[in-house]
């Protein structure tokens, strides 16, 4: 009996009982659905989250507290001076650009009109470090900080929300009650899957360094960022930031140094682990779809006690009702693969239209999908087609 | 017991039954359903087995049919012992060598005639096209190649019969078992069975059937008479097979 034979047969067997075998195969859709889904979303963080560090470029390095380290766990400052960045600066030849990132939260008020956002304190590195493009006017220039001029740079959403819809270059606002000159609006960075629960880069206001006593009461710089001067030069630059750190602060100082490469490497494996367990979600509504297959497949076989006994009466081995019964669970299960692809692959379109996650469905989600899916069929097939092989032909032959 | 058989155990004989018995362990009870039954058909016999409810009919019918093995003795079929061979060997010697028809017909509903008649042929793999021939031939043979496209619930008892006969037959298989043919027929429907039987047993099919019902025996050739597990008795009808073959005929 071949096996076009075994499939005519599942097909037909499968037919007789529509409803149910639509009921049955619904469950592997969801299943297969979810899976594909979950993948999908997996996928877009990481195609998300991987575009956005190599965004950064290559050659970037951050100098943060280690916030790993006990004692910062445990609220201990980590922080160093201007003059620190500037001798690191020095100390570094293989670093480009040198940014501190003074950071706070403050107010920036026009007229009556006031917005609670992010306030960072930078130089003028930082935006050709990062590739910020400006929407309108420029940002802040050596000159600016050498000069400790009053001016303020606006996210762009913070300038529409604050302006809404006037040019805000060469107008006036406070932060923190300092009177500062608006000389530029960032370009649109958009809505960022993980923000962390952050303020947008889109409602941030950028001053000047020299400035941040004045405007945010601190000087205490917790982040900087460097660039190192190509991309072979990055590890010589790290290890010279390290030897700076080592000898200022000492061996056991509380700075971590990463470049974006290091980076990437460990979002990569923090997004593996969440598409497995993503997928994991998934499967087990396969596997509950499996066990209904399953059940299923019991009561068939238990109502067709008789047709397995005619079928052995006339010479149908053991084998040949195992597979008959194999090939039906089987089928019900890729044929519920199939509309669990196409279901599941709707559902990632959705996703990636109505959430920032750009979720895409893989060949290799696909893959899996199938795999898993006709692996369930085999798995929870077996079992019922074993106890149809192994009935005894005579008291299959008398059953009612 | 003994019972002088004619031709004795000669190399006609296509059933050759020696000793056999059959326990059935039901828990703390054993029901001895055969005991040490021996029993030789020859080649194109017709033979009916007949015995009250209990007297191990269906066991000794099951052993034939290799549905069933027995706890001791032998059994050989067409020259083969069967006795001790496992399931899957069984399976092919009933798709080969046997020929059921059942009281209850036992077609599968879902499938057309001659799907029905097929079935034994896929079990032996033959391929589709000699399939469909050689059941159009079997169904021709029963007089209803008409109805090849019928499903069972649109036949008559009569007509579903004859469909499994054609079954039983589309192997050439070397002896028909039939449990109680006509037990679910009309007189009318029951005696074109029996007809048909007949023609094929005249055509050198041996049969061994199981009845309750004298005037059904009447068609054998040979009577055997069972009672508790036990062959108790033994009558030759050769005029009977006589005067239902010219009838038939």
């Amino acid at each position: 009996m071949g096996f076009m034979e075994y499939l005519r047969l599942a097909i037909s067997s499968l037919y007789q009982n529509r409803l149910r075998s639509l009921l049955t195969l619904l469950g592997i859709v969801i299943g297969v659905a979810s899976v594909i889904t979950m993948v999908s979303i997996g996928e877009g963080a990481r195609v998300e989250v991987v575009g956005e560090l190599e965004g950064l470029g290559s050659t970037m390095i951050f100098i943060q507290p280690n916030y790993l380290d006990q004692d910062v766990m445990m609220g201990k400052p980590v922080a160093m001076s201007l003059e620190d960045v500037d001798l690191m600066k020095r100390s570094s030849p293989s670093l480009s650009y040198v940014s501190p990132q003074i950071t706070a939260r403050g107010i920036v008020k026009l007229g009556n009109r006031e917005k609670r956002t992010t306030i960072v304190s930078t130089n003028d590195e930082i935006a050709w470090m990062q590739g910020l493009g400006m929407a309108d006017g420029r940002f802040l220039s050596e000159s600016d900080i050498r000069s400790r001029r009053t001016v303020l740079v606006l996210g762009w959403q913070l300038a529409n929300e604050l302006f809404e819809g006037e040019s805000p270059v060469g107008r006036r606002v406070r932060v923190n009650d300092v009177a500062c000159d608006v000389i530029g609006v960032m370009k649109r960075r958009g809505q960022r899957a993980f923000s962390g629960g952050m303020d947008s880069e889109d409602m941030y206001a950028y001053v000047p360094v020299t400035l941040a006593r004045r405007a945010i009461g601190t000087e205490r710089v917790q982040v900087v960022l460097a660039q190192a001067r190509d991309v072979d030069s990055v590890r010589t630059a790290r290890e010279e930031i390290e030897g700076f750190l080592r000898r200022r602060f000492g061996r056991d100082h509380k700075f971590r140094v990463e470049s974006a490469e290091s980076i990437l490497e460990s979002a990569k494996v923090i997004i593996g682990v969440l598409t497995a367990i993503l997928g994991g979600i998934g499967s087990i509504s396969l596997i509950v779809g499996g066990i209904g297959v399953m059940n299923i497949m019991l009561v068939t076989v238990t109502e067709r006690t008789r047709e397995i006994g005619i079928r052995k009466a006339i010479g149908a081995r053991n084998s040949h009702i195992l597979r008959q019964f194999v090939m039906e669970a089987v089928v019900l299960c890729l044929v519920g693969g199939v509309l669990g692809t196409l279901l599941g692959a709707l559902g990632a379109h959705l996703v990636a239209a109505l959430s920032p996650v750009p979720a895409t469905v893989s060949p290799l989600a696909i893959v899996v999908a199938f795999a898993s899916s006709s692996l369930v069929g085999l798995i929870f097939g077996v079992y019922p087609a074993y106890k149809a092989a192994n009935l005894d032909p005579i008291q299959a032959l008398r059953y009612e | 017991m003994e019972i002088p058989l004619p031709g004795g155990n000669s190399a006609g004989d296509i059933i050759v039954v020696e000793g056999v018995s059959k326990v059935y362990n039901t828990g703390h009870v054993k029901v001895n359903a055969l005991k040490d039954v021996n029993l030789s058909v020859r080649s194109g016999e017709f033979v009916a087995i007949m015995g009250p409810s209990g007297s191990g009919k269906s066991t000794l019918m099951n052993i034939l049919g290799c549905l069933d093995r027995p706890t001791s003795g032998s059994y050989r079929l067409d020259g083969r012992e069967v006795s001790s061979l496992s399931p899957d060997d069984l399976a092919i010697v009933r798709n080969k060598k046997i020929g059921f028809v059942f009281q209850t017909f036992n077609l599968l509903p879902r499938l057309t005639a001659l799907e029905n008649v097929e079935l034994p042929l896929i079990y032996a793999g033959v391929g589709p096209g000699e399939r469909r021939e050689r059941a159009l031939a079997a169904l021709e043979s029963v007089g209803l190649k008409d109805r090849a496209r019928h499903r069972p619930n649109q036949l008559s008892g009569g007509q579903a019969q004859r469909v499994a006969i054609a079954r039983a037959l589309v192997n050439n298989p070397a002896i028909i078992l039939a449990d109680e043919p006509t037990g679910n027929l009309d007189s009318k429907s029951g005696q074109e069975i029996m007809g048909i039987i007949m023609e094929m047993n005249v055509r050198g099919i041996t049969v061994v059937m199981v009845t309750h019902d004298d005037d059904i025996a009447g068609y054998a050739g040979r009577i055997i008479y069972l009672k508790d597990g036990d062959i108790v008795g033994s009558e030759m009808k050769n005029e009977g097979r006589k005067a239902a073959t010219s009838t038939i005929l």
